[in-house]
């Protein structure tokens, strides 16, 4: 059977492409396939996991027989590699976060990502083009891809990473008797962190005081950081909101920890290909709230709670309802739970095989 | 629009049982949003007097919580004011002409009502539009103005042992009292509670995990005393406009259980709390209220007040009444609420000057004698 080869910008901990990547690298091996991954740039944590573009440029590059899935997630320059392989070549798409959301806080940052999607037309000659959800996949038809090579792949899910626990955060998360609002993910503007801590500061006033906002994920933007720590104080929310995570982002041990302490998820983000941290949430039995916008309620699959417009009021009732209304939070985890298994990384990998398994066979 | 697992929710109905919630005291209903008030008011078909005292009453409560007031004040002419020498003519002035301007559209002038009914309406729907946007887009900013955040002296050791010593059961503070003092009282199963009007302070408390949370010291006693407590600190009076303070020990006397007693914080100087260490609003100077002040205060709610000095700190100590520990502490708190019941309520206030200062803002009384400034103004870090 033929080789398959995977190609990202970087591997890096915590990052859902990354861990999409290797799930798919596992998969692959579990099912007797040779697979390799290179990327542009490692962590220390993956540094074994990338094999180095040099190998993969000089000794597989021009066969025709092997397989190369590309994963474009930002404008990188191992688009070349892509450009110039012979092997048939598969790219997923995980979009790309509109440069609008990072001018004013990151220039370097929104020249890449207006350049990665300016560079997405010229990727379209492929033999199939995978979008993490219908929104990116509808994306990539309007850059261009033929649709009929176009279809969905959902994020594979690492269950086992999952399913760790850091118990001695949990049962000290678990301690604090306050309602702990979390929301995972980088911070970056497009996530708007900012709306978050002005509905929290809004809703700890009016509804419950005897509340936490717990802000997981790494830091991205240094402006963007201060800004936030600033708009916490000005809100005057120091000490009732928490940013764990710094620039490396916390371990799956502890990010499982938050997932099972805290009590409601919540995710005001305005761009999202697919949003891996909202069916985390539901893996966990966590309620979730999203505002619905890019790739979330497709995401979500009309379960949980989508939110349409950021009126604090409203929403702020809507939260306190759910918390004080123990028949209907169960109804929204049972929703919930159902739309998991829609998405469990055994589904996704029949998906993933049906997908992959003609282009196999036809190279091999 | 909202969607629960799919489907639309009725958010009228949401917003109905969010209500519900709140008027069973789930929820803090000073600080339901403003627009919900602006619907009341736009709900009347025509403004009665009694509306009109209760939108006003409402109002400037609300915009005192945010420290901001509502001009004229709620009844100049009511309370104390109308029972100090001099000033009843004035009081009945301004009664007369409040009532003149509220009963006259009622009394058939159509476009005098119309005229007033519209202005009324407007004024408080700029005050709402104003309170509103201070509740929501300059809240910390607010919270921040509104007192200017001094470092309150932490108990130490001694006085927490002093307060284990003198409170029955567990405490609530008013006034956070030092995160050791409070973990220490946490440990040993003694602490309710701690309030604090300062969202900076209470942050930091509970960062630590303390059960500290944000509220107006008055609003504390609004629903009772505090399940569990068998004692309230007043660590920081000075904190309370002259009424605040008189209704908090009000409610304290009349809700407080048996055998509970109230501590207010004083220092050795005379101050309710040393200078410096006060919080003062960031625009004018707030009442001090010297020790024989507040004990007399705290006299006139039936509580005697007993100097104490626990570690670093001075209380006045007071004994709810209708207890024998009330009984032995002061000579028949009992007995003294009759006594002032039959000489009127005036006159059992300490002095009258001090009963006619108005709510925040205005100059200190100055009880003969007791003036016990050395003049340490706005000190507070």
């Amino acid at each position: 059977m033929a080789r398959v080869h995977q190609i990202c910008a970087r591997l890096q901990f915590g990052d859902a492409v990354t861990n999409h990547v290797l799930g798919i690298h596992r998969l692959l091996r579990e099912r007797g396939v040779e697979s390799h991954v290179y990327a542009n740039a490692t962590d220390r944590a993956h540094a074994e996991d990338d094999e180095g573009e040099r190998l993969y440029r000089r000794a597989y590059m021009r066969r025709r027989d092997d397989l190369l899935i590309y994963h474009y997630s930002v404008f990188n320059e191992n688009r070349r590699l892509y450009l110039r392989s012979r092997n048939r070549r598969v790219l997923i798409y995980h979009n790309i976060t509109p440069a609008d959301y990072f001018d004013p806080w990151e220039e370097n940052i929104a020249a890449v990502c207006r350049r990665g999607r300016e560079e997405l037309p010229r990727l379209a000659g492929c033999d199939l083009a995978l979008g993490v959800s219908d929104f990116n996949r509808r994306e990539l038809v309007e850059a261009g891809f033929p649709e009929e090579r176009t279809a969905v792949l959902p994020v594979l899910l690492d269950e086992q990473r999952m399913s760790r626990c850091d118990g001695a955060l949990l049962e000290r998360l678990r301690s604090d008797p306050s309602t702990k609002l979390l929301f995972v993910g980088r911070l970056v503007p497009n996530k708007k962190i900012e709306d978050l801590l002005t509905f929290f500061a809004r809703y700890r006033r009016v509804y419950n005081w005897r509340s936490r906002l717990l802000v997981v994920g790494s830091s991205w933007s240094g402006r963007y950081n201060r800004f936030l720590y600033a708009t916490a104080r000005r809100l005057g929310l120091a000490g009732s909101v928490d940013f764990p995570g710094g620039a490396r982002g916390v371990s799956d041990e502890e990010l499982s920890s938050y997932y099972r302490g805290a009590d409601l998820y919540l995710s005001m983000s305005e761009h999202e290909g697919f949003c891996v941290p909202l069916v985390e949430a539901m893996y966990h039995g966590l309620p979730v709230f999203a505002y619905a916008a890019a790739a979330v309620p497709e995401t979500m699959g009309g379960k949980g709670v989508l939110f349409y417009r950021k009126d604090w009021l409203r929403l702020g009732a809507a939260v306190e309802e759910l918390r004080c209304d123990p028949g209907l939070r169960e109804r929204v985890i049972e929703g919930q739970r159902r739309r998991y298994e829609e998405l469990s990384p055994r589904r996704t990998a029949e998906r993933l095989w049906e997908l992959l398994g003609p282009l196999l066979e036809g190279s091999g | 629009m909202i969607r629960i697992n799919g489907r639309e929710i009725n958010l009228d109905s949401l917003r109905v049982k969010v209500e519900r919630r709140r008027a069973r005291g789930m929820l803090r209903g000073e600080e339901w949003p403003a627009r919900s008030l602006k619907e009341e008011l736009l709900r009347l078909p025509e403004l009665e007097p009694r509306s009109y005292f209760g939108v006003q009453y409402r109002l400037q409560r609300t915009l005192a919580l945010h420290g901001a007031r509502l001009e004229p004040p709620l009844r100049p002419a009511g309370g104390f004011l109308a029972r100090l020498p001099g000033m009843s003519r004035l009081g009945m002035l301004a009664a007369k002409v409040r009532r003149r301007a509220v009963t006259a559209p009622n009394e058939g002038y159509v476009g005098q009502q119309e005229q007033f009914n519209s202005r009324i309406i407007a004024a408080l729907e700029a005050v709402s539009r104003i309170y509103h946007e201070m509740l929501w887009e300059e809240e910390g900013r607010l919270s921040r103005s509104s007192s200017r955040s001094g470092r309150l002296e932490p108990l130490d050791e001694a006085a927490v042992e002093g307060l284990m010593g003198v409170v029955p059961g567990r405490m609530a503070f008013i006034g956070l009292p030092g995160t050791a003092c409070m973990e220490r009282l946490l440990e040993r199963g003694r602490l309710e509670m701690g309030i604090d009007p300062d969202d900076r302070a209470v942050a930091e408390y509970q960062a630590a995990f303390l059960p500290a949370r944000w509220q107006r010291p008055e609003e504390l006693l609004e629903s009772g005393w505090p399940e569990g407590a068998g004692g309230l600190v007043l660590n920081t009076a000075d904190l309370l406009t002259w009424r605040e303070l008189d209704g908090l020990l009000a409610r304290a006397a009349s809700s407080g259980r048996k055998g509970a007693c109230l501590l207010v914080r004083v220092s050795k100087e005379g101050w309710a709390c040393p200078p410096g260490f006060v919080r003062v609003p960031a625009h004018r100077e707030e009442p001090r209220w010297t020790a024989e002040f507040l004990s007399r205060v705290m006299e006139r709610h039936g509580l005697k007040a007993e100097p104490r000095q626990m570690g670093n700190a001075f209380f006045l100590m007071g004994m709810l009444p209708g207890t024998a520990a009330a009984e032995e502490c002061g000579e028949g708190a009992e007995g003294g609420i009759q006594e002032q019941a039959e000489k009127g309520v005036a006159e059992s206030v300490p002095e009258e000057g001090a009963a006619a200062r108005g709510p925040r803002g205005e100059a200190p009384p100055p009880l003969s004698g007791l003036e016990g400034g050395d003049g340490e103004e706005g000190e507070s870090g």
